[in-house]
């Protein structure tokens, strides 16, 4: 089966100092993988350059068989690519409903008309509305980002990635800075987006990515040290040697 | 607040529809020349507020089309002022997209920098450029018909409802744009290009347009300038008329109206200031800078608003939905 995304042979090396080494990541449609590491291992420039924001010194980025290692963010996302960021990613002055409609309108070959009213784009803020009722932010519709607690924004950066057609979506710390609850919450909405969404995520938690995730890859320096389904990661001592700097010793 | 917003509009349209009735030609001119100041800071104001792209080279497209207007009529024997906006506007539009292509790539003070590179080279070129008569400007412009209005450009009033109508139509034109998809992808693009690009959007397409029709507001000025004085010099593509338009657009701050009110009311004190006193220009600065320190009023008049709101919501909590019920039972 041809993988979703493909990250095959990804090195990364800025100045002296190699980032990523070798990183090879094969995903299949559906699969959602956990990418854990100590700090520094490499996790969001591999992410960054998996959805185009940086290139890779050497290696090749393919979706569904084709390469996309020359594309830039945004015909990754027109083929099919989600991302949220490290650090919340919304458009502050904007209102909750406007990120939403620029999400959603991105498909519309009304998103780019000029003089047409961006309100009476009907089924652009016929589906914003669904969607913030499906996630229980209808009250704050009209309320400007900035202004919106921590926990609300998270949920809004994720809907705001996945209500555009997406097939792969790549998550950096969804839950940082929320309880583990907030977070399982996050994540089990993405899950819960449909069986062909292909997910990678990258979390901290290490127990909540080994009971969400199908598979998970383990960075240690830019490297990948172990890679499978949670139970074949957990089963080496790999994790307590990276985490407790055994590792290499 | 929207009916005394719309009040004050009405009150400032009926007021400048009068202009002409109640003054004399020197003062409905020296107003004319305000609402083409207006225009280029239109110009500025848009890229500025909707893209955070501070431009220092607007006079870049002033002087192009403010020149192109000038040829049009004594070089290229085109007697209409419909035909020489438009084309005027259009070449433009030519010289403004490989500048956009370049520029956009930047923000901030690169962005103000380079914008002022490119509108210096220009202004470099007319000066040398005997064929548009280099340092002697362009002289011998006469003012286009307006067929098929009954109107004729030589009498100052007529000018001016010309301009005046230009400015409306240019306003409105950038409030449809600013309320349209294509607008709020500009929104977008000045809080966050990463997250817009994420969801599709190519930032660079975008920045461009928007730089584009700028200078095309931009080349509108230049043209109603240049039939204005009848002549168009290589300052018209000069620093200090895209410090002019920059100065306006700060100081009007995040509304699009005070543009044409800020632009008028200069371009007025300017006037009295020079008839007072030969150290005007000092007392100009001074007055630009202590106005662009002023906090903004508009941002300031929402934000007032916004604070009220939050304390009428505070006291008066919304009903719990039905659903919300439910949902506890």
């Amino acid at each position: 089966m041809t993988a979703a995304l493909a990250l095959e042979n990804i090195s990364k090396r800025i100045g002296g100092i190699h980032i990523n080494d070798d990183v090879t990541i094969r995903m299949q449609p559906g699969e959602r993988r956990a990418l854990i590491g100590p700090n520094g291992a490499g996790k969001t420039t591999l992410l960054n350059m998996a959805a185009g924001l940086l290139a890779p010194t050497s290696g090749r980025v393919f979706m569904s068989g084709t390469d996309v290692t020359r594309l830039p963010p945004y015909r990754r996302a027109r083929r099919g690519m989600a991302r949220t960021f490290q650090i919340t990613n919304l458009l502050p002055g904007l209102t909750v409903a406007e990120n939403l409609a620029l999400s959603v309108q991105s498909e519309s070959p009304q998103r780019a008309n000029p003089l047409r009213r961006w309100g009476s784009l009907r089924e652009v803020w016929d589906r914003v509305d669904e969607l913030l009722a499906q996630a229980k932010l209808t009250d704050v519709r009209d309320v400007r980002v900035s202004s919106l607690p921590y926990g609300q924004q998270r949920k809004l950066e994720i809907i705001v990635a996945v209500a555009r057609p997406c097939s792969v979506i790549l998550l950096d710390e969804p839950g940082a800075g929320l309880s583990s609850a907030d977070a399982e919450e996050i994540l089990t909405l993405v899950f819960g987006l449909g069986p062909e969404l292909t997910v990678m995520f990258i979390d901290h938690d290490i127990e909540l990515a080994f009971r969400l995730a199908t598979h998970v890859t383990v960075l240690h320096l830019g490297q990948v040290v172990a890679d499978g389904t949670p139970d074949e990661v957990r089963a080496g001592d790999i994790l307590d040697e990276i985490y407790l700097g055994a590792h290499g010793a | 607040m929207r009916q005394i917003r719309l009040g004050a509009g009405a009150v400032a349209l009926i007021a400048l529809v009068a202009v002409p009735m109640v003054t004399d030609s020197f003062a409905t001119t020296l107003v004319t020349r305000g609402m083409t100041w207006g225009l280029l800071g239109l110009a500025v104001w848009f890229l500025l507020r909707i893209s955070n792209l501070p431009s220092f080279g607007h006079a870049a497209f002033f002087g192009v089309a403010a020149y192109s207007a000038g040829l049009a009529v004594t070089e290229w024997q085109i007697t209409n002022l419909f035909v020489t906006l438009a084309l005027s506007v259009l070449l433009t539009c030519l010289v403004a997209v490989p500048i956009a292509l370049v520029t956009t790539r930047l923000s901030g003070i690169a962005f103000l920098l380079v914008t002022l590179a490119f509108a210096e080279m220009l202004r470099s070129l007319a000066l040398r450029w005997r064929a548009v008569g280099g340092s002697d400007g362009l002289v011998g412009v006469t003012r286009p018909d307006t067929w098929p209005l009954p109107l004729s450009l030589a009498t100052p009033s007529h000018f001016y409802y010309v301009v005046l109508a230009v400015l409306l139509i240019c306003a409105v034109l950038l409030v449809v744009v600013i309320g349209s998809p294509f607008g709020g992808v500009l929104a977008g693009l000045r809080e966050s290009e990463p997250r817009m690009s994420a969801l599709g959007y190519n930032p660079m397409f975008y920045r461009v347009a928007a730089f584009v029709l700028s200078a095309a507001l931009a080349g509108v000025a230049g043209v109603m300038q240049t039939y204005l004085d009848r002549f168009a010099n290589p300052e018209d593509l000069g620093a200090l008329v895209s410090a002019r338009g920059l100065l306006i657009a700060v100081i009007a701050g995040a509304s699009l109206w005070a543009v044409p009110v800020t632009a008028i009311a200069l371009t007025i004190v300017e006037d009295l200031l020079s008839t007072q006193t030969t150290h005007w220009m000092g007392l100009i600065g001074v007055i630009y800078i202590v106005v662009s320190l002023l906090p903004n009023t508009s941002t300031q008049v929402a934000d007032l608003r916004r604070l009220v709101r939050r304390r009428i919501a505070r006291r008066n909590p919304p009903e719990p939905r039905v659903a919300d019920q439910k949902e506890s039972v």
